[in-house]
């Protein structure tokens, strides 16, 4: 075979003729690929094009105004916040039927053995989030809760309790003041709260009277403390946690006290280095009795912060006594004097020191100083900058020592965070044991895909459900993803609604307000509360528990006939006034009749012609008269 | 020589057939459809038209009681799948049957009747 092709080709090369025949041939082979592909093939996917638009028999059995949703329902088990699930599960709460699931009344409580507790509420002031491990303080009356027997003196039976979501956790605390009006109770969070929102996850207990010791531990409170309440120890850097002096002078611990003798050298300072670098605003606090004091520009003795190596290590702020027994001063180490303030002390004499830096990079300092035993004064003694020197970032905090043969004692370092504007709190008013509340919540999820947002113009909630007792109101509330709390402003009710023993129905409208309480994603969280804490112990059970949402959208009835899927790619509602398309991306299987529901398309309220159009280009009509 | 010729006149024949082929290809391959036809208050004529077919399209006559008509947008294009409105330049008088009838650049045309209302 391939001897006689090469036979013939040797031949062509001879006769130039044969040669052309066979080009002519290729090419005339060319043509009628051409051909073949461009026209017969074509034409016979635009006839099958052509057949399947005539195999198309879509009809449009009904269009009805549509006006509200099917009920949303929650998909999984309600959150009992307080009280307990008696039976039942969420599913029966989903359909009016007689299957419901049942919650009774009751107190999640930390321990049997304290009978009274108080909500405690922390508000974030600030535009930031309110990093966990903050110090916060909540005021309260001990002296007439002392008074009523209902609290040690002792404060022993005074527990600050933190509630996870899951687990109670007891914090230590710190009480300044007990048995007065205005006792102060300090604590840690546990967890950072959002910009302006709240946290009311804190609980005090009390009314124990037989309370042990309570968890006290000052490291667990602030961000630092130390008494020093150990041994004594001629060189203190020799603990880890203050490892770092620079400078001259020595640091001692003696007779439970932190002592610096000062020598020559510039900065000295002791680093509380166990801290590291602290990235954010604190305020710190010490006990100070300088004992020996030479007076001139060496004898210097106070707190610092915002340590760095430039120009030496322990370079920073620094809040002093400084020169003379009547002068308070601020230093920005190795740069600047800032400003210079007036405070008369004494030798031999205990004072506490306050030294806050807010915004290292602003320059601007507080510092004051009391004597121990009196009031602390309400206004900062010097409230200023640290002068020309460049600004300085967050770093190491500290003692300042002096760079002479002064002899400075320091005690009771307290360090916490703190903020421009400083979280604030609130106390819950008392609930027993014995008490008897519910508070569930669950989340809904609206189908944004069916009913976009834009299109929904309300959103309505309702409860099915009976009560053992109509002795109280229950609310429902939603979650104001806005204000990040539960609330039931801007609905139509707000008033609660007294069950009875029988089935009822409590509805309630969130209005215009609807936007604050559905997430972009369509999540609405729901809370079913009593109106506070009772004797009667009261059971709940709920039927039902649903949203809907208020359109004005419409909902079409469509059959397929034909053979093949149909495609609907648009839908129009015409009247007498204007012609509207709509945009629709929607299949209907052969055989099958299909609703379409739109939320977006409003139907005229007089005669209309509606009109769905294929993509195979169909056009099915329904007149409404 | 007799070769030379032979390959170009082929190399000509060639190229011809493709090029009335595709241009064949693509009347065939011509569908639109009105969606809609709209009597504008306005006193124009709106017409919806998709493009269902193929390949693109461009309108490049309407006629209304076969006179033809000025329209807008122009050139009125229409790749496939697309769609919007053609507005043509014609009034109506209620009551009125118009014959309309859309024709397309390669020859392909739609019409039907409308009553204006």
């Amino acid at each position: 075979m391939l001897q006689t092709i090469t036979k013939h080709l040797k031949r062509f090369k001879h006769a130039k003729r044969g040669l052309s025949n066979v080009i002519v041939v290729m090419l005339s082979l060319v043509i009628l690929v051409v051909i073949s592909a461009n026209v017969i093939l074509w034409s016979y996917q635009m006839n099958q094009l052509d057949w399947e638009k005539m195999q198309e028999d879509i009809s449009i059995a009904n269009v009805e105004r549509f006006s509200r949703s099917s009920w949303f329902v929650t998909q999984r088990e309600y959150r009992v916040n307080i009280g307990n699930r008696l039976n039942g599960a969420y599913m029966d709460t989903q359909a009016i039927d007689n299957q419901y699931e049942s919650f009774i009344e009751g107190l999640n409580w930390w321990n049997a053995d304290y009978s009274y507790r108080r909500q405690i509420t922390i508000v974030n002031n600030v535009a930031s989030t309110l990093d966990v491990g903050y110090s916060v303080c909540v005021t309260m009356d001990t002296a007439s809760l002392i008074s009523a027997g209902k609290m040690l003196s002792s404060e022993n039976d005074l527990r600050v309790i933190y509630w996870s979501g899951n687990t109670w956790i007891e914090l230590d605390r710190e009480v300044i003041h007990m048995n007065i009006t205005s006792t102060q109770v300090w604590f840690k969070t546990q967890a950072a709260i959002e910009a302006n929102a709240s946290d009311s996850n804190y609980y005090i207990y009390y009314g124990n009277p037989s309370a042990g010791n309570p968890p006290a531990n000052k490291r667990n409170i602030y961000l630092w403390f130390d008494d020093f309440s150990r041994a004594d120890n001629p060189d203190i850097t020799t603990e880890d946690s203050y490892s770092v002096k620079t400078g001259g002078g020595t640091w001692s611990i003696e007779t439970n006290k932190l002592k610096n003798v000062g020598a020559a050298g510039d900065p000295n300072k002791l680093i509380i280095n166990a801290l590291g670098n602290v990235n954010t605003d604190v305020d710190m606090l010490v006990k100070m009795n300088v004992t020996s004091f030479a007076g001139g520009d060496l004898s210097r003795m106070g707190l610092s912060c915002c340590m760095n190596a430039d120009p030496s290590r322990g370079s920073g702020y620094g809040g002093l006594l400084y020169e003379d027994r009547n002068s308070l001063d601020l230093l920005n180490d190795l740069r600047s004097w800032g400003t210079k303030g007036t405070y008369s002390w004494s030798l031999n004499t205990w004072y506490y020191m306050k030294f806050r830096v807010i915004d290292s990079a602003s320059k601007l300092g507080k510092v004051k100083v009391w004597q121990v035993g009196t009031t602390e004064p309400n206004t900062w003694t010097v409230n200023g900058d640290f002068g020309s020197g460049t600004a300085r970032n967050y770093g190491e905090i500290g003692f300042a020592g002096s760079r002479t043969t002064d002899t400075t004692y320091f005690d009771d370092i307290l360090i916490r965070y703190i903020t421009e504007s400083e979280p604030s709190t609130s106390l819950g008013t008392e609930e027993g044991q014995s008490s008897n509340k519910l508070d569930v919540d669950g989340a809904f999820i609206i189908d944004v895909s069916t009913y976009p947002l834009i299109y929904i113009h309300n959103v309505e909630i309702q409860l099915g459900y009976r009560a053992s007792d109509g002795g109280e109101k229950w609310y429902l509330k939603a979650y104001n993803w806005t204000a990040m709390a539960y609330s039931d402003i801007g609905f139509n009710l707000t008033i609660g609604h007294t069950p009875t023993t029988e089935w009822d129905y409590y509805v309630v409208n969130l209005t215009t307000a609807w936007h604050s309480y559905v997430h972009n994603n369509g999540t609405i969280l729901v809370k079913l509360c009593d109106e506070g804490a009772d004797v009667n112990q009261t059971t709940i059970d709920i039927d039902f528990f649903g949203i809907t949402v208020v359109i004005d959208g419409a909902r079409f009835s469509l059959s397929n006939n034909g053979a093949s899927t149909i495609h609907l790619v648009s839908i129009w509602i015409v009247n007498s006034t204007y012609h509207k398309r709509y945009d629709a991306n929607f299949f209907i299987n052969s055989g099958e009749s299909a609703t379409y529901t739109r939320a977006d398309i409003p139907l005229p309220t007089e005669n209309f012609v509606v009109k769905v159009v294929t993509e195979r280009g169909n056009i099915a009509v329904l007149a409404r008269h | 020589m007799l070769m030379v010729v032979a390959v170009a006149a082929m190399a000509i024949a060639t190229t011809a057939t493709y090029v009335i082929t595709t241009n064949l290809r693509e009347t065939m391959g011509e569908r639109l459809i009105a969606e809609d036809l709209w009597f504008n208050p306005s006193g124009r004529i709106s017409i919806y038209i998709l493009n269902v077919g193929k390949t693109s399209v461009q309108v490049s006559a309407v006629y209304v009681n076969h006179t033809k008509y000025s329209f807008a947008p122009t050139p009125f294009i229409l790749e496939v799948s697309e769609h919007g409105w053609l507005n043509v330049s014609c009034s109506w008088t209620s009551g009125n049957v118009c014959y309309v009838e859309i024709v397309t650049k390669r020859g392909y045309h739609v019409a039907d009747y409308y009553k204006a209302p």
